[in-house]
């Protein structure tokens, strides 16, 4: 996990005290990048490591022998379509990691659907906005910073808010129109910053601001049309939160009720034994000492080898009770 | 009964409606007609995966065919699951290579719910996996430079953008 999260308010809203360079000639801007873009964008040690992974399975490839259908590509394109429709965006863009041909089939826009399609198997995600292509969508949801396969999921919100909004403004006139994120100024490589853009975002708008210094385009024109792309990409964020934030409350309201259906079985298995007295007197008492035991708060289902395991240190715990 | 003819010349008799699980062999036999005493030749499945096949066939007799255009009918706003029946779970825990030709011969056959078990099984090996690891599961061979594969990453345009 990138401890840098933990710097990051995921707050975003408008102030007055923009935080802007105005420069003519971009360098310090293009400082701010060269000096920043790393810790923001770039995953270098994990795509290294990566790298000499797949080195040291080169062998193992060869070397394994699984049967004459080695390779997932002999199969029929329809049947290979019909698997990508149970997949979810975060394993698409892992095939697409795969090999060349994986790639060059996943990231050309004609086969968008299939990517559309694996967003629609995860529940609820808020649509494709209108300013990232399907990968980075589903890079962005699912895999940006964290690779952490167990977080990226929960991780959304804020890697979100901040990819969005670690946007460094170079343009006054639409300052109040790029996202952005405020931060803990001394906690992280903020320089004292309180807030943060993408440079990526900065970069390309950079780019659309000539158009505007060579007249191609009315500076009102381009700065209302910065506005509306604000407010829909902010307004996606939100749905973004609420999505992250309503999966994250559905799984803890699944592992609750996974707990409390161990718990009932097990004093089910308590009351048949005689105890049922005893643990009534805990519960009523509002004591944790049997409901909050290593072997009873678990999310597994109760087995026979497990009840068996854990009986006689509750009982214990119940005679104790019992004096 | 009729009487199916795989590639290496094995022949199966079955009973009609265990064959007629496939839609390829359904409209063959109502093309040749009732009474036909001719093996159906079927040129691309073998003996192993024929008789795997009938297996499935015969478990699920009777049961009802999905409509031909069950799958355009689908919501596509709903997620699809990947759940696998208990029996059909079972009968699908097989080597890879027996999994492909299942798949395979599924797909020539028409025989969509066998299809269908075999397209998520696949993808239920694929999902949660790292590339490294997907590739170790299919055999793929990485071609990308450990440079090539670090770029890879940061790029996530569509090809046409970059």
């Amino acid at each position: 996990m990138n401890t840098r999260n933990s710097t990051v308010y995921s707050r975003i809203h408008d102030t007055e005290n923009q935080i802007f360079i105005l420069s003519s000639d971009d360098s310090e801007l293009e400082d701010f990048e060269a000096k920043f873009t790393p810790k923001f964008i770039q995953e270098e040690s994990e795509s290294l490591e990566d790298a000499r992974v797949a080195r040291n399975n080169s062998k193992v490839v060869g070397r394994s022998s699984r049967g004459r259908l080695e390779n997932i590509l002999k199969i029929p394109l329809d049947v290979m379509l019909e698997i990508y429709g149970y997949l979810e965006p975060i394993d698409i863009l892992r095939l697409s990691r795969t090999s060349k041909d994986l790639r060059a089939f996943l990231m050309i826009r004609s086969n968008a659907i299939v990517w559309s399609t694996a967003r629609s198997n995860v529940p609820d995600l808020p649509p494709l906005p209108f300013d990232l292509s399907e990968p980075q969508y589903a890079n962005l949801a699912f895999d940006s910073y964290c690779h952490n396969r167990l977080y990226s999921r929960s991780n959304l919100h804020s890697v979100w808010k901040r990819s969005y909004a670690s946007t460094f403004i170079v343009f006054k006139e639409i300052a109040q129109y790029i996202p952005y994120v405020n931060v803990v100024p001394w906690k992280g490589p903020w320089d004292g910053e309180d807030k943060v853009y993408f440079p990526p975002n900065v970069r390309s708008l950079r780019h659309e601001y000539r158009r505007v210094r060579k007249g191609e385009m009315e500076l009102e024109d381009w700065v209302m049309q910065k506005k509306k792309a604000y407010e829909e990409i902010m307004k996606h964020t939100a749905a973004c939160s609420d999505w992250q934030i309503s999966s994250k409350n559905k799984r803890s309201e699944e592992l609750k009720h996974a707990r409390s259906r161990r718990k009932i079985a097990i004093y089910d298995k308590l009351r048949a034994l005689g105890w049922g007295n005893e643990v009534d007197k805990l519960e009523a008492e509002g004591s944790s000492l049997l409901s909050a035991h290593r072997a009873v708060r678990q999310t597994k289902d109760l087995t026979d080898k497990a009840w068996n395991n854990m009986r006689p240190q509750l009982i214990k715990l119940l005679e104790d009770q019992r004096l | 009964m009729i009487v199916l003819k795989t590639s290496d010349n094995e022949t199966f008799t079955v009973e009609r409606d265990v064959a007629e699980r496939s839609v390829l062999i359904k409209n063959m036999l109502d093309d040749i007609g009732e009474n036909s005493e001719q093996a159906i030749p079927l040129p691309n499945v073998n003996s192993s995966v024929l008789k795997k096949v009938l297996e499935y066939c015969e478990h699920h007799r009777g049961e009802p065919l999905p409509a031909a255009d069950a799958d355009t009918s689908q919501d596509d706003t709903r997620k699809r699951t990947t759940d696998i029946s208990e029996w059909d779970q079972k009968f699908i825990t097989v080597d890879q290579e027996m999994l492909f030709e299942i798949i395979l011969a599924a797909n020539y056959l028409d025989i969509k719910s066998l299809l269908d078990v075999g397209c998520k099984t696949v993808a239920n090996m694929i999902k949660g996996k790292t590339p490294e690891e997907i590739r170790k599961l299919f055999n793929i061979v990485n071609d990308f430079t450990p440079e090539e594969e670090a770029q890879i990453k940061k790029e996530n345009e569509w090809a046409e953008d970059r």
